[in-house]
């Protein structure tokens, strides 16, 4: 019996993938994942058992931490994919070609955890669905479900040419996607990333007067698509850095290089319609007294700029990895304001448990999905365990030589 | 697909859309000839009458004995209530409820199309669509729409002018029962004349009926002797707040969805005759 069931494994594993479970810190790493999923789960069992009295959300404050992290920061994040594909696809950038697969991943899991996020937050999780067939032609909410609805879609038409590939899940069944289809799914899927990014803003357009008029601006829109494509063009750089160090693969830097121009642009853009409207709307002092669009103009635009123009720091995996960090954080403080601080209101909001242990749930499912999916999908092709026929062709000759030089 | 089916694509889509959204537009202009109630801040005694007529017609559970009744805010079993306010040295007594605007802000932002406006001038809640997004309450400039927080299935709920009763061509539960007669139902056309004879025949109104103008204009309607601000009203713009929603329709998408085609579809174009004439292979 103990000595069949390893075979069977192998038989069932390849052995690659045996080799990886071994592995000491990806157990560490899986068991604390497993950990806080729990965590979060105990949370979606109290949410749906006791129903949104176990949240701090009050008629004051109707969205809160759900709504603002897991939910618009979550796809803000994701927005690098169509980014990168547009950009290969349709404008020839090959440069960028390393970081399809990465982006369409996590834009992917990105999108799947903000559904489940936004159907833990609503009321009647279970008619979500009536989303999708009782429209509201009026609504931006409603375009913002239909398009994230597509576009989730025609991500799925993007990971199925990388599932296809996979050599330890059985993904052949899937049509082979031609390549004039995956181009109208790459163009599709930007007009409809463009259109939701900026309408998950364009949501508060309609709350004119219930939001503080430091943040209630005509551009929310373009506030939210820009510091989107910054913010999850961010996320890139970050899982190249954090991906070529656990996986011992070199880093992109042609491709880095071109990402660090674009987000630039969007910061600029981004400071340009945050901080000149606020200047001229409300007067730079105010502006300077709240601490927290201090916060989102430093990590979203000021701090990356500066990190991504100087070349110490833009050459440096350090300094790279600052400024990713400081966007992802900036689309997250960005995305609070706008949901919680804005509101204008004598209550004030603080998360319960429940809501941070759901949170830090759906976050660790986030790095469980991608860790899986590195281990089960071929998305960075440059992985590769070092199979003993490589070995051998390096070692051969040496290896002739050392057992000639015995035989002498 | 050649050059010509392109253009007539990429224009021929926002177009459509741009053009179904005027249209919408002008349907809706008639909605403005509905019920609605007005409400003389300066006649209301605060006795609570009106709220406990509420609590009986909608059959609102009375879970909130042991509690003073001015005390308790709007809720999802609390439709209307009376708040005592006092202004230097004078108390007043201020029914809040739905406002029903005539272009309502929570109309034009549920995600399902659960809020309607119906031809009588009552907002209602289609509690069989309802999703329970709150997008409403986020929405609602007046923050009435409220959720059934300690519900495991929870929706949206908020005063309905007493449709049903309206349907029956009954005057809503709270107007029949106010023993001041502080609450006047009528069309909304006809209440509008009446409080401006009041504030012409009478010194101490302030001149101002709350909700004429209000966000485009609400079927309920406030007159008082304290100006509003002091009240607790929110001032707000004199354009309906779903104005800004319909300029996203009708300009943003459009242009999103012209410029993407264009761009898009002409870089993909652009390259892939670079790469012909070069004779190179293009994938």
């Amino acid at each position: 019996m103990s000595e069949t069931k390893p075979e069977a494994l192998e038989e069932i594993l390849a052995p690659e993938l045996k080799i990886r479970i071994v592995n000491r810190k990806l157990a560490i790493w899986l068991t604390i994942l497993s950990i806080l999923i729990g965590v979060g789960v105990y949370g979606v069992y109290l949410r749906f058992t006791r129903g949104l009295s176990i949240t701090a959300l009050s008629n004051e404050y109707p969205w809160g931490l759900w709504i603002s992290i897991d939910v618009l920061a979550t796809i803000a994040l994701g927005a690098g994919a169509f980014v990168i594909a547009a950009l290969v696809y349709c404008f020839r950038i090959h440069e960028l070609e390393s970081l399809i697969r990465p982006s369409v991943l996590s834009a992917l899991i990105a999108y799947i955890i903000g559904t489940i996020a936004l159907i833990v937050d609503i009321g009647r999780p279970d008619r979500f669905w009536v989303t999708l067939i009782s429209p509201n032609h009026h609504s931006i909410m409603w375009e913002n479900v239909i398009c994230i609805t597509i576009y989730t879609m025609c991500l799925l038409v993007e990971f199925s040419t990388i599932a296809r590939e996979s050599k330890y899940v059985e993904f052949k069944w899937i049509p082979k996607i031609p390549q004039s289809l995956l181009v109208i799914a790459v163009m599709v899927g930007a007009i409809l990333s463009t259109m939701h990014q900026s309408g998950l803003g364009g949501v508060y357009l309609i709350s004119l007067s219930r939001i503080s008029a430091l943040w209630w601006t005509d551009f929310i829109p373009v506030l939210f698509w820009s510091s989107a494509i910054a913010g999850g063009l961010g996320m890139v750089i970050f899982e190249s850095i954090i991906s070529s160090k656990v996986l011992k693969i070199p880093l992109e830097r042609d491709a880095i290089n071109i990402v660090v121009k674009i987000i630039v642009f969007f910061s600029i853009l981004y400071l340009y319609f945050r901080a000149a409207e606020l200047i001229f709307k409300i007067g730079i002092e105010q502006m300077l007294a709240n601490y927290l669009i201090l916060m989102e103009i430093l990590l979203c635009s000021i701090i990356p700029i500066f990190l991504f123009t100087i070349p110490q720091t833009r050459n440096n995996i350090m300094g790279l990895l600052v400024a990713s960090i400081s966007l992802m954080g900036g689309v997250i403080v960005s995305r609070w304001n706008l949901v919680v601080s804005s509101m204008i209101t004598s209550g004030i909001y603080w998360p319960t448990w429940i809501e941070v242990g759901i949170t830090v749930g759906l976050i660790s499912l986030t790095l469980l999905l991608y860790t899986a999916a590195i281990k089960l999908f071929p998305v960075y092709p440059t992985v590769r365990i070092p199979v003993p026929e490589v070995i051998a062709e390096k070692e051969v000759p040496s290896l002739l030589k050392e057992a000639r030089d015995i035989s002498h | 697909m050649n050059r010509r089916d392109f253009f007539k694509l990429s224009f021929f889509l926002p177009s459509s859309m741009a053009l179904s959204s005027v249209l919408r537009a002008e349907e809706d202009s008639s909605a403005a000839d509905g019920y609605g109630m007005l409400i003389d801040v300066t006649r209301c005694i605060g006795c609570g009458s009106c709220y406990v007529a509420c609590k009986l017609e909608n059959n609102l559970p009375v879970k909130d004995e042991g509690v003073p009744r001015a005390s308790l805010d709007l809720s999802s079993t609390v439709f209307t209530n009376v708040f005592t306010r006092k202004v230097d040295n004078k108390y007043r007594f201020v029914k809040i409820q739905c406002m029903h605007c005539i272009d309502p802000a929570c109309v034009a932002a549920c995600t399902v199309g659960a809020m309607k406006k119906t031809s009588t001038g009552a907002v209602i809640v289609d509690e069989s669509k309802c999703v329970g997004c709150r997008y409403c309450m986020v929405a609602c400039p007046f923050k009435i729409p409220r959720f059934q927080w300690d519900k495991q299935l929870a929706i949206v709920a908020k005063c309905t002018l007493c449709f049903s009763r309206l349907e029956r061509g009954i005057q809503p539960a709270c107007a029949s029962v106010c023993p001041t007669r502080a609450i006047t139902f009528g069309k909304r056309k006809e209440l509008l004349e009446e409080a401006w004879r009041r504030i012409s025949s009478n010194e101490k109104y302030v001149k101002h009926v709350y909700g004429e103008s209000e966000v485009g204009g609400t079927s309920v309607l406030y007159i008082s002797d304290v100006p509003f601000e002091l009240l607790g009203f929110p001032k707000l713009p004199e354009y309906s707040l779903p104005s800004i929603t319909e300029n996203w329709f009708k300009y943003a998408v459009p242009s999103i969805i012209t410029i993407g085609v264009l761009l898009l579809g002409g870089a993909y174009l652009y390259n892939r005759r670079l790469h012909r004439e070069r004779g190179e292979i293009y994938e």
